[in-house]
């Protein structure tokens, strides 16, 4: 009788260990699998987490195989979730080449195998971290705010900056503009706004608070590029007001009514003006990789009443266009040129309307200017318009002296900036940054509902085309479809911060270090 | 024996209360919370010390659903916790339970306006269950064998593990185990000494090693309500809590309290008059909250019926109800006179925008879902996601035709116990938009829809903001011209109370 049990264990465990097999007989099906979240034929880097998915519909039972060689990996269940070692296995295997996707479905007793898909391997690996912050897509409201980081090649997920640590009943703060020096997690910078406000510097192991509110300031610095080699942050400072749609889909705006830009001495913390023209709002800055040259954007708006009138912009809101400009820097005396029109996206002609160009981010080859473009204004991770596009800046095919778009000698303009319809949907893509080897893009998009952003990932070649964008990997595929928050400024990094938020919560807690101005 | 068992008549008697008193209340409890079956909700309720005790009341609150189940859960709770206090505290008069019972029962029923601002998930059955569970960790302490130091270790792990999972209930616990400790052994050392070191130490490990959601100043009180708004704390509606938790002390400090006649009728007394002090009885709110109820359902009849009966003068948000109520019902302005009038304050300590209350469901009666759908979002990421918020934002994404939007907010409520049949119905909304046209939820909404679109705020100021931005402007529909008159003239006769609010 004993004998009998502990057959029945063995028995028992060895069905237990057995893996999920692949169906022998089924039906073969033309149609592709609908599955969350869409990896079907996208290009993915070696180093990248698994892509676990889920098949939408019906079914009793589900079966993916992924395949590269003899390489092979079978899951079973609604969740698709290879094992992260046999993955990476998978990966190595498939490297410059592509993953076979099968998935099998049961439904009444009869297997059904959808029409396979690919999930290609490119050889240009990707930066290990990113970091992104998570923020209701509200409106004034904020509660809990998070800087997180997140490992690109595993589902660790950690937080470094967490707002209610410092937050009260009596009051709390936003934190937001997270931004690297050249993808270093040793030195960033973020804000914190209102109750315990100020700008928080990490460089090399020290933390530090910056109090940058000044009289002769329209604000602390707030949308930030730090220079690729230099102690000195470049930063706009905005007068920034929001209003709220009452029938459009956009929901909200968000609108500057003046606006300048300045540098930030870290060592002296000393500010100086870059750029504080009149009847113009700029924004947005960010350095060229040889941090020779800042690019930045302008909008040109006058006012009709005597000064600077919020009712006045919201109500003429829709007239401002931001056009790209760029400077150039002398790292020597760290002083800057005069403005150079890049991109003239407010100019109007019979093939194109008036837009709004936003974000001006340099590959790291110097060679990629990638910007969101909308129809109007500066917020565009609320306009559904809103669309990344891309502009070669080593053809020369625009003209410096007038900015026109179409250059002299009459090659087509389309060549050389596009919009980046590989990668952009039918709604919003807005906030995007380029890997340090400038082979991945990483951007914001609102592609499935239209209210929250999720990080999608796209490959750019050499020649600046890019591939499907896939969404950041889960662990639980299905988390992005019940998550309430919006991904926010995701950046890549060479590695993680190693900032606690304990430790930034005690430094957010003390004054900050003022700073002095001075005049051009 | 059935004299002995008579205080158990109190949870009844109280149970029978609440339904009688606060079923309107109770309700609102249940749609201002949330509970979704799912391992993402379960997760985040665990990012913060005491997550597994706001899952729990999240879990629980869910069933005032139907307000008598609700309470009859409460109602076996109460009783619950009243036999353990006896057991745990080897109580010779379980009168003395009524006390701290009392208190339960009062941190719902003082609440009023926080129905709508309090942030600590689940907290109607939050006292309830993290009283019991700081009462069965005492008794695992006294049925602990006295040998290799195990109740020692027991209580480490009860102000540890207990601490992450169940918060300050868990230094309760230990503190009424150092109580007892100290009676026992009239002495402050051993387990009395220890008893205090892990209730410094272990907030203090969980804030540096396990969480960073909560700041080191409340790291003691985590999973408390917290009775704040714009700045200001209202100590007074801690006070049940307070007894509450005082009175638990007083057992564990002298359970030999004997049953006598005086001092039975005495507590009984005391009950009754903290009872009828404390208990929250502001009729307005009531019939706000019964109307907001009966707009739900489309119930405009009962609406008209609720605001004929106020006694007093009501609050804004009820001429307002009523008011929507009588457009909807093709009545003239001038039928308002029919009915009571005014601008009551509402009763609160703090001033009370009715954008955070009914105020959401009015701008989707109204025709303007961007603005139901933003102040929704405000306060969802302010005091948190729950079931009213999701219902009016799926509605809000169906006017606006963002089908995607609506199915995710939709799929949300079906994760839930109690409207997934609710959820299911405006799926089919999102499956064929032509049915919205017909749908009793939407049709009256349609014809107050306007094309144009400008950007403008509301500042909290709801009726002013309705007139003077939507309804008066030019791009109005007619029939937004014709509730303009409501507005208009209701702001007209209260202008003087409205602006002082």
């Amino acid at each position: 009788m004993k004998q009998y049990l502990y057959i029945l264990i063995i028995t028992c465990l060895l069905a237990a260990c057995t893996g999920p097999q692949v169906p022998e007989q089924y039906t073969q099906s033309k149609i592709s699998p609908r599955i969350y979240p869409d990896y079907q034929e996208v290009t993915v880097p070696v180093n990248i987490a698994p892509l676990n998915f889920e098949l939408l519909g019906p079914a009793d039972e589900v079966v993916v195989c992924f395949s590269a060689g003899e390489e092979e990996i079978v899951c079973d269940g609604p969740k698709a979730r290879p094992d992260i070692d046999d993955w990476k296995a998978l990966t190595a295997k498939a490297k410059g080449q592509a993953i076979s996707v099968e998935v099998f479905a049961k439904d009444k007793e009869q297997w059904t195998r959808f029409k396979p898909f690919n999930i290609y391997v490119s050889l240009d690996s990707i930066d290990p971290w990113i970091s992104y912050r998570l923020i209701s897509p509200s409106y004034v409201s904020y509660e809990e705010l998070t800087l997180n980081q997140r490992s690109l090649e595993t589902f660790d997920e950690e937080v470094f900056v967490d707002n209610m640590l410092c937050s009260t009943e009596s009051g709390g703060q936003c934190v937001n503009c997270h931004n690297f020096q050249q993808y270093n997690p040793d030195r960033m910078q973020f804000h914190a706004r209102q109750t315990h406000g100020g700008t928080l510097i990490a460089y090399d192991g020290e933390l530090e608070k910056i109090d940058m509110n000044n009289d002769s300031l329209i604000s602390a610095g707030v949308y930030p590029a730090w220079h690729p080699t230099m102690k000195i942050i470049a930063y706009s400072t905005n007068k920034t007001l929001q209003c709220f749609h009452t029938s459009a889909l956009e929901k909200i705006e968000v609108l500057d009514a003046e606006s300048d830009l300045i540098l930030y001495d870290i060592d002296r913390h000393e500010v100086t003006t870059i750029e504080q023209q009149p009847n113009e709002l700029e924004i947005f800055p960010c350095w060229a990789p040889d941090g020779k040259t800042l690019y930045f954007c302008s909008a040109h708006f006058e006012y009709e009443a005597d000064s600077v009138d919020m009712g006045e912009i919201l109500m003429r809101a829709q007239e401002v266009k931001y056009n790209i400009y760029r400077k150039t820097f002398d790292p020597q005396t760290k002083t800057f040129g005069p403005r150079e029109l890049v991109f003239d996206a407010a100019a109007t002609d019979s093939l194109h309307p008036s837009m709004s160009a936003t974000f001006p981010r340099i590959s790291p080859d110097g060679r990629w200017l990638l910007f969101t473009l909308g129809e109007w204004g500066c917020f565009h991770i609320w306009h559904h318009d809103a669309d990344l596009w891309i502009m070669d800046l080593n053809s020369g095919k625009w003209k410096e002296e007038s900015g026109k778009r179409i250059e002299d000698n009459g090659d087509n303009y389309e060549e050389t900036v596009r919009p980046l319809d590989e990668v952009n949907s039918n709604d919003t893509e807005s906030y995007h940054s380029w890997s340090s080897n400038g082979r991945w893009i990483i951007f914001s998009s609102r592609r499935y509902d239209g209210v929250f952003t999720r990080p999608f990932i796209a490959h750019i070649d050499a020649e600046g085309r890019g591939s499907k964008p896939f969404e950041l990997p889960m662990r639980n595929p299905d988390v992005h479809r019940q998550f309430l928050k919006s991904y926010n400024v995701p950046e890549f990094m060479k590695g993680r911060v190693s900032l606690t938020p304990q430790q930034v919560a005690s430094i957010m807690k003390e004054e900050g270090t003022p700073i002095t101005y001075k005049s051009k | 024996m059935v004299k002995r068992l008579l205080p158990y008549l109190f949870p009844l008697i109280a149970t029978i209360l609440l339904v009688v008193l606060e079923s309107d209340v109770l309700y609102a409890l249940q749609e201002q919370n949330l509970f979704l079956h799912s391992t993402l909700f379960f997760e985040q309720q665990m990012v913060k010390a005491g997550g597994l005790l706001t899952w729990a009341g999240c879990y629980l609150t869910q069933f005032f659903y139907y307000p008598m189940l609700g309470a009859g859960i409460l109602c076996l709770l109460w009783a619950f916790f009243m036999w353990l206090c006896q057991r745990v505290f080897r109580l010779e008069n379980l009168w003395l339970t009524l006390i701290p019972t009392a208190s339960l029962l009062l941190t719902i029923t003082t609440l009023g306006y926080w129905v709508y601002y309090l942030k600590l998930p689940g907290h109607a059955f939050c006292a309830t269950i993290g009283s019991i569970v700081a009462l069965a960790l005492v008794w695992g302490y006294r049925v602990m064998p006295r040998r290799y130091h195990l109740p020692s270790i027991y209580m480490v792990f009860v102000a540890g593990l207990g601490y992450m999972v169940f918060g300050f209930y868990a230094l309760l616990a230990t503190a009424l185990i150092a109580i007892i400790s100290w009676r026992d052994k009239k002495s402050f050392g051993g387990d009395f000494f220890l008893a205090l070191t892990q209730i410094i130490l272990w907030p203090i490990l969980g804030y540096y090693y396990a969480y960073h959601q909560t700041n080191i100043v409340n790291i003691y009180w985590v999973a408390l309500p917290v009775f704040a708004h714009q700045g200001e704390r209202f100590f007074v509606y801690n006070l049940p809590y307070i007894v509450l938790f005082a009175s638990m002390v007083v057992m564990a400090l002298k359970p030999t309290i004997k049953s006598a006649r005086w001092l039975n009728i005495g507590i009984v007394v005391v009950t009754v008059i903290g009872l009828s002090l404390f208990w929250n009885r502001d009729e307005n709110l009531h019939r706000e909250l019964s109307m907001t109820r009966s707009i739900e359902k489309g119930q405009w009849a009962e609406v008209l019926e609720t605001a004929k009966n106020v006694k007093g003068e009501p609050t804004r948000l009820i001429c307002m109800m009523r008011n929507l109520a009588l457009f909807n019902q093709g009545q003239p302005f001038s039928k308002t006179r029919d009915y009571p009038e005014g601008a009551k304050r509402p009763a609160a300590p703090f001033v009370i925008h009715t954008v955070h209350t009914a105020g959401k469901l009015l701008y989707l009666q109204y025709g303007i879902p961007n603005y139901c759908y933003r102040w929704c979002m405000e306060d969802g990421v302010e005091y948190g996601w729950t079931v009213e918020r999701l219902k009016l934002m799926a509605m809000c994404s169906i006017l606006n035709n963002e089908m995607v939007a609506a199915q995710r907010f939709v799929n949300l409520l079906k994760k839930t116990d109690f409207h997934k049949s609710w959820a299911k119905h405006m799926e089919t909304f999102i499956q064929d938009p032509r049915l919205v046209v017909r749908a009793p939820e939407f049709r009256h909404i349609l014809p107050l829809l306007r094309d144009d679109n400008f950007l403008t705020a509301d500042q909290s100021q709801q009726e002013m903001f309705l007139f003077e931005q939507i309804m008066s402007t030019p791009g109005a529909t007619q029939e937004q011209r014709r509730l303009a008159e409501f507005t208009m003239g209701y702001y007209r006769n209260n202008h003087k109370n409205l602006i002082e609010q």
